[in-house]
């Protein structure tokens, strides 16, 4: 049996969280910003890609329907649970993506899988982060060498950000158009809503296509 | 005559619906939001931790990114004498967060 000193303590690990962050509590409302000390080492133990529920916007079913080689309809049809708006998951639990060696779409995965362990709250003057309760048997290790926005702009979170933040202004004008939004959506609205390319054409860019996305929804949603 | 219009406004309620979940959202807190102004409070709580309180308005649209985890979320009354959580009030089911058959509980897009 190996000597405690010598090995990794894991739970000594999680005890050293930065403090500046708040662990998924309000105890410091105005903590965690960007600039919070911050740094996370995953372990590659896949913990945080099971039993979760992955809910998907608009730009992240157009990067992964890309990313797989399908039109948004097929993805969907494939890949979507629309009562969620989530990716499936596998009969065990596991994201319906996830492989022998990890992430089969890792470069276009959804923005929750990238600032994990982090989460971003957003209100219409800012945001704030927080840690998430880790997984159960997460082998990630946490420190404060470099800052929240450094781990997330090395994550490639920052156009998925910017993506959420603009389908927000959208559904905020919607709701300010006339605050309609009662009720569950069926799975043909939903459906409509995360299938881009029915609504623009193809335009061999994901960002212009977005962008002209956008747009249509804009149109169709605030009257 | 209107069913054409009608149904398009169906379809464009639904769709708001649809992409206030994708960014987190249960569509029963926009409902909320909308009937009850600012007279309600929303807590968020994810371990038996408060997450955040929403003062209900505009800002119930706000989302949160991160990994989905379980949280609770319980409405508050704040024009009645004592603030107690809405679920304990008898209101109706629409006023309730109820998702995946949990009373109460709802799964966002995590804090």
């Amino acid at each position: 049996m190996s000597s405690p000193s010598t090995q990794p303590n894991r739970t000594t690990a999680r005890r050293e969280l930065p403090l500046s962050l708040p662990l998924a509590a309000g105890a410091h409302p105005d903590a965690g910003t960007r600039e919070a000390p911050f740094s996370y080492e995953c372990g590659r133990c896949n913990r945080c890609c099971r039993d979760r529920i992955i809910q998907v916007n608009p730009y992240e079913v157009l990067r992964l329907a890309r990313a797989v080689g399908l039109a948004t309809g097929e993805f969907i049809d494939r890949f979507i649970d629309l009562n969620r708006m989530a990716l499936r998951r596998s009969s065990d639990g596991t994201c319906v993506f996830l492989g022998d060696s990890g992430c089969t779409v890792h470069a276009d995965r959804p923005l929750v899988c990238r600032l994990y362990p982090l989460g971003r709250i957003v209100r219409g003057t800012g945001e704030k982060w927080v840690l998430l309760p880790a997984a159960n048997g997460s082998e990630g290790t946490f420190g404060s060498e470099r800052s929240v926005y450094d781990y997330v702009d090395a994550q490639g979170a920052l156009p998925y950000m910017r993506a959420a933040d603009a389908c927000h202004a959208v559904l905020e004008e919607a709701l300010l158009a006339d605050g309609a939004a009662q009720g569950d959506a069926t799975g043909d609205e939903a459906r409509w809503l995360l299938d881009a390319d029915s609504l623009v054409e193809q335009q061999g860019d994901i960002d212009r296509e977005f962008s002209a996305y956008l747009e249509a929804l804009r149109a169709t949603l605030v009257t | 005559m209107s069913e054409p219009i009608d149904r398009r406004e169906g379809v464009r309620r639904g769709a708001v619906a649809a992409l206030a979940l994708s960014l987190g959202i249960p569509a029963t807190a926009l409902a909320g939001a909308r009937d009850s102004a600012s007279r309600f409070q929303m807590k968020i709580s994810a371990n038996d931790r408060l997450l955040e309180t929403i003062e209900l308005g505009r800002e119930a649209t706000r989302y949160i990114d991160g990994k989905p985890t379980a949280v609770r979320i319980e409405w508050y009354d704040l024009a009645a004498d004592e603030k107690r959580p809405l679920s304990r009030l008898g209101l109706t089911e629409s006023r309730q967060i109820k998702i995946d058959g949990l009373d109460g509980e709802s799964v966002v897009k995590p804090g």
